[in-house]
């Protein structure tokens, strides 16, 4: 099972956590977070909708920095697996776009490690996000609360700065 | 040769995705970053100027004194915003 995977297509959790699940047949917890495309703009303070966001990456170097945010949180939260779907392309509010699945003997170390994925990836790995709609076309920049919920494990700690 | 590759709003700012470069004198990512100033549009030097950007010599991240070598792939790279 490869760990990880950028592609256009819509993926399906249910069959996802089959293969997860069948891969790790001795871990006594898998967790799994999804993250949707929300519908309304992050670039303007406004109550207008998005219509989809047009998601580019670089090829190669996205793929190699994904293995290696899963090997540090490998290092830190042993687990027996996991993996990160991230789509790009167009996707449209409230599809899928991303998804961190991570399988261990106990649920501690699955819990924090789908966390640590979770934030290096949107701090460290090359994806950037147009918004599109009504409001136009806008790239959006790196967020300082995603940049913030990274440190933190840098600082050692699991507590939200 | 250098190949310089441009993502988001910068690639859209060059209007290129990708430029090459001849190595001559550059020695490090910074020289680079300067020589870029004659081939590109004045915006794309203002948006590289506040450092935000970060750069990647083949497909590793790097500093502005990373050494440049002919050959080397070097990403100018928007700030992320993938998840």
């Amino acid at each position: 099972m490869i760990d990880v995977v950028i592609c256009e297509q819509d993926f399906d959790v249910g069959e996802q956590y089959a293969q997860v699940c069948a891969l790790a047949p001795r871990a006594g917890a898998v967790v799994f977070f999804v993250g949707l495309v929300r519908d309304l703009y992050d670039s303007h303070d406004s109550s207008e909708t998005i219509e989809f966001l047009e998601l580019e990456h670089y090829p190669g170097m996205t793929e190699s920095l994904c293995q290696e945010i899963i090997d540090q949180a490998r290092q830190r939260f042993p687990f027996d697996l996991a993996r990160v779907i991230h789509r790009v392309g167009k996707i449209h509010a409230s599809e899928q776009i991303v998804m961190v699945a991570v399988a261990s003997r106990h649920r501690d170390n699955a819990f924090q490690a789908a966390q640590f994925i979770m934030d290096y990836l949107k701090t460290r790995a090359t994806f950037w996000k147009k918004e599109v709609g009504v409001k136009g076309e806008q790239w959006l920049g790196r967020k300082e609360s995603d940049l913030s919920a990274s440190l933190r494990w840098e600082n050692n700690s699991t507590e939200l700065k | 040769m250098i190949k310089v590759l441009l993502f988001a709003n910068l690639r859209d700012i060059a209007g290129a995705s990708q430029i090459e470069l001849p190595l001559g004198n550059m020695v490090q990512v910074r020289d680079l970053l300067a020589d870029l100033v004659s081939h590109v549009p004045g915006e794309l030097i203002e948006a590289l100027s506040d450092e935000s950007a970060m750069v990647s010599v083949n497909q590793k991240y790097a500093g502005w004194d990373a050494p440049l070598f002919d050959g080397d792939e070097v990403g100018i790279l928007p700030p992320v915003s993938g998840g």
